[in-house]
């Protein structure tokens, strides 16, 4: 199973004008621009691949998810939210 | 079912109506009237264009100013369920001798093998024909105008036929066919809109980017291609020959918009050319969407009946790419091998709307007048026309 965990079903989460998504890894967890690179599709809406990539469901696109987490505009949270498989 | 008689595009003509002062371009409903001369080519021609106007007349269409005499008059007249009904009565006519899909027969090959063979032919089809002739021209700006122009019926409002087959409830594919007009409709920001990008390129030529603007200079060929396209999106009836459409409509267009950039960049590079840039990139992923997420699951899913389906759809499609691509540049060629001619559109293009002509109509009764060819130019001679291809249409100018 995926260490990686994608809140696509959480509400949108919006801070300064941009709306981010949630992603947890391992213990860690991350805001992350709801925004593909490549078209600005819906990124959260995407799916897992077994190369654990995230797969934008615009256009197919593949994105590492260590390349997304290091990312620009990604935030680091400290707190797991309930409902996350890895929460308390 | 009966042909439409000359007699009964009179009167729809009639019916339609002539270009009023106040009214916008975008409300432009004429279609030619037919003297007593028989000339299949005018006959087919008034044809198209009504067909043309029953499409337009489903869409919705505003004009980019405010009408000094107000909008709702002419937007109205123009939408007036009387007329509309007048253009539904002939339309089943009109398609059926119009545009004739090719008949149902046993596939060949698999769907997946004819995907195969279309790109691999695709793919290898060489240089663009019609680009790769403009950069041995002179007038080869003069050309380029006319290919806007020529292809405005369709590009002026982009995917507005290919909108009318992702409504409904069909399934995943429905979304994978939403997810393309998403990116046609510029994922909502109007900016990004393929048309509007469209009109950018235009503009760059020095051309008016109103919707139908150019009306009386449309031609059948370019006519044909807009009527053929949205046929196919009328019926449900159709939905795997749309598919078919979009199919090889993805894969050629990547192709041929790629060249267009090309030439742009180097011919005119103060141009606006994001329209080709942006289909040469994005057809790229509707082509493998269209093959992978809606040919692929639905013939897995229905059998290789609808598969083809989708491949008379794509052939259709490819003949009637080639037809207009053709005749394009046959016109742009015979007009550079024209005697005695002036470059560009000469008068107001709007009105007076001169008399259609084709090369074979009686061209010698004209004595000698003037003919406007599509946007590329005057020929001083309308005797000159008769040695154009067949579905060139020429405006006898006062």
């Amino acid at each position: 199973m995926s260490e990686v965990w994608i809140g696509r079903d959480l509400p949108p989460i919006w801070r300064d004008g941009v709306e981010y998504f949630v992603v947890s890894r391992r213990e860690e967890l991350f805001l992350v621009p709801n925004r593909c690179p490549h078209r600005g599709g819906p990124l959260k809406f995407g799916y897992l691949n077994d190369s654990d990539e995230l797969v934008c469901p615009m256009h197919g696109n593949a994105f590492p998810i260590e390349t997304l987490l290091n990312g620009p505009g990604v935030r680091r949270l400290k707190e797991i939210p309930a409902g996350a498989p890895n929460a308390a | 079912m009966n042909a439409v008689t000359p007699n009964a595009l009179a009167v729809l003509a009639d019916r339609l109506g002539g270009l009023t002062a106040e009214a916008p371009a975008v409300y432009d409903s004429r279609i030619d009237v037919l003297r007593d001369e028989a000339d299949p080519a005018l006959d087919t021609f008034v044809k198209h264009q009504a067909l043309m106007r029953c499409y337009q007349a489903r869409y919705v269409l505003l004009p980019s100013v405010a009408p000094a005499g107000g909008l709702l008059g002419p937007m109205q007249r123009h939408y007036d369920p009387g007329r509309l009904q007048a253009l539904d009565a002939v339309r089943p006519a009109l398609e059926a001798e119009l545009i004739a899909p090719p008949a149902d027969k046993p596939p060949t090959a698999t769907t997946a093998r004819y995907i195969e063979a279309m790109l691999a032919g695709i793919r290898g089809a060489g240089e663009n024909p019609f680009t790769a002739w403009l950069a041995t021209s002179e007038h080869r700006d003069d050309h380029y105008r006319n290919f806007l122009v020529q292809s405005s019926p369709d590009l002026l409002a982009e995917a507005s036929a290919s909108a009318l087959g992702v409504v409904g409830e069909f399934g995943e594919p429905q979304s994978a066919l939403f997810r393309i007009l998403i990116d046609e409709f510029g994922y909502g920001s109007y900016p990004k809109k393929h048309s509007i990008l469209y009109r950018a390129a235009m503009r760059g030529f020095g051309l008016d980017d109103e919707y139908n603007a150019y009306w009386p200079l449309f031609d059948t060929e370019a006519l044909r291609l807009h009527n053929v396209i949205h046929w196919l999106f009328q019926n449900p009836r159709n939905l795997f020959k749309q598919i078919g459409f979009l199919l090889y409509a993805e894969a050629a267009y990547q192709r041929s918009t790629q060249a267009h950039y090309r030439h742009l960049t180097r011919f005119n590079p103060t141009v606006d050319a994001r329209y080709f840039g942006e289909h040469a990139h994005i057809d790229l992923h509707h082509s493998r969407m269209v093959i992978d997420e809606v040919v692929a699951p639905l013939v897995g899913k229905f059998g290789e009946a609808v598969g083809a389906e989708v491949v008379v759809g794509a052939d259709l499609t490819r003949a009637a790419f080639t037809r207009a691509g053709d005749h394009l540049l046959a016109v742009s060629q015979a007009f550079e091998a024209a005697r005695e001619a002036t470059w560009g559109v000469e008068g107001d293009v709007r009105n007076p709307l001169g008399r259609p002509v084709t090369p074979t109509s009686d061209l010698t009764s004209l004595n000698g007048a003037k003919v406007q060819v599509g946007a590329i130019g005057v020929l001083h001679d309308a005797r000159e026309l008769a040695r154009f291809p067949a579905a060139t249409i020429g405006r006898v100018l006062a």
